[in-house]
């Protein structure tokens, strides 16, 4: 038992959304004990695992824009340095 | 389950599930996407320093640098943001991956910078990390051509078989998966 729950915990450590996962799986059924609504308890756990991955792709997304930003950046850069470039030549 | 939940319920359990596990997997893919590009877009930064780097140490006026390498170089700097000039690089590159000629054409270019080597070794290193620099920028900066190249260099690698399984077998025992206590026949 203990050598199961060490390598569910090292399974486990670096993946929160599989963390959450089976946090909503254990989640689900207490919900259902406590007499709550059946597609309540169960929509509200993976509406919640839904948002996690929602906001874990708009922070990839953001991720990108500032990557985007940074490359525009280099080639305003690029241009600058260019132009002084033929500047000298002329 | 069935001990934890109402078999009565069992269907709805698995219809959010299941749905659930739908959305998380398209989303997983997106996000898969997202970070490929995340970490190609960091690529063309660091190459885009490198490029800018070398380039400022490229004076306009500098006596050794050829008409032709000059006008090599400017056309580089012009066509480097214009993303139909990546498209059409990214076809000649896959194009040359896909059947290379057997005879190897001397490029002019390249034996003016062998010749500037000779005498002036800074600035041909110089030339050399703009135009290294231009072509991994050209490969990686706009998703297009960069999803060409990399297709074409994954088939390339597919179609290559023994080299591949040769590189692998080169890197047995060689310690390079020691950190990695799951890889499969891993050695000590």
């Amino acid at each position: 038992m203990e050598a199961a729950l060490t390598f569910c915990i090292k399974a486990l450590k670096e993946h929160p959304e599989k963390l959450l996962l089976l946090a909503c799986l254990i989640v689900i059924p207490i919900l259902y004990k406590l007499g709550i609504n059946q597609w309540l308890s169960c929509l509200a756990p993976f509406g919640m695992y839904i948002t996690f991955s929602v906001v874990q792709v708009s922070n990839n997304m953001h991720h990108v824009r500032m990557g985007e930003v940074e490359v525009s950046r280099l080639e305003a850069e690029a241009r600058s340095i260019n132009r002084k470039r033929r500047s000298k030549r002329k | 389950m069935s001990f934890l939940i109402n078999m009565d319920s069992f269907p709805i359990f698995a219809i959010s599930l299941l749905s659930t596990l739908l959305v998380v997997m398209l989303l997983a893919t997106y996000r898969r996407r997202l970070q490929m590009r995340e970490h190609e877009l960091a690529a063309v930064a660091v190459a885009y320093e490198s490029y800018n780097d070398a380039l400022s140490r490229l004076d306009g006026d500098e006596p050794y640098l050829s008409e032709n390498l000059q006008g090599f170089i400017d056309y580089l700097s012009d066509s480097l943001q214009n993303e139909e000039f990546a498209e059409q690089f990214a076809d000649r590159f896959c194009m040359s991956i896909k059947k290379p000629s057997a005879a190897k054409k001397t490029s002019g270019i390249a034996e003016e910078l062998d010749a500037l080597r000779k005498l002036q070794p800074q600035l041909a290193d110089n030339v050399e990390t703009v135009v290294r620099n231009a072509v991994a920028i050209l490969m990686l900066r706009w998703k297009g051509p960069a999803q060409k190249i990399r297709r074409v260099l994954i088939e390339t690698m597919l179609s290559e078989r023994d080299l591949s399984v040769d590189v692998l077998k080169s890197m047995r025992g060689n310690g390079w998966n020691k950190h990695d206590d799951g890889a499969m026949g891993a050695t000590a």
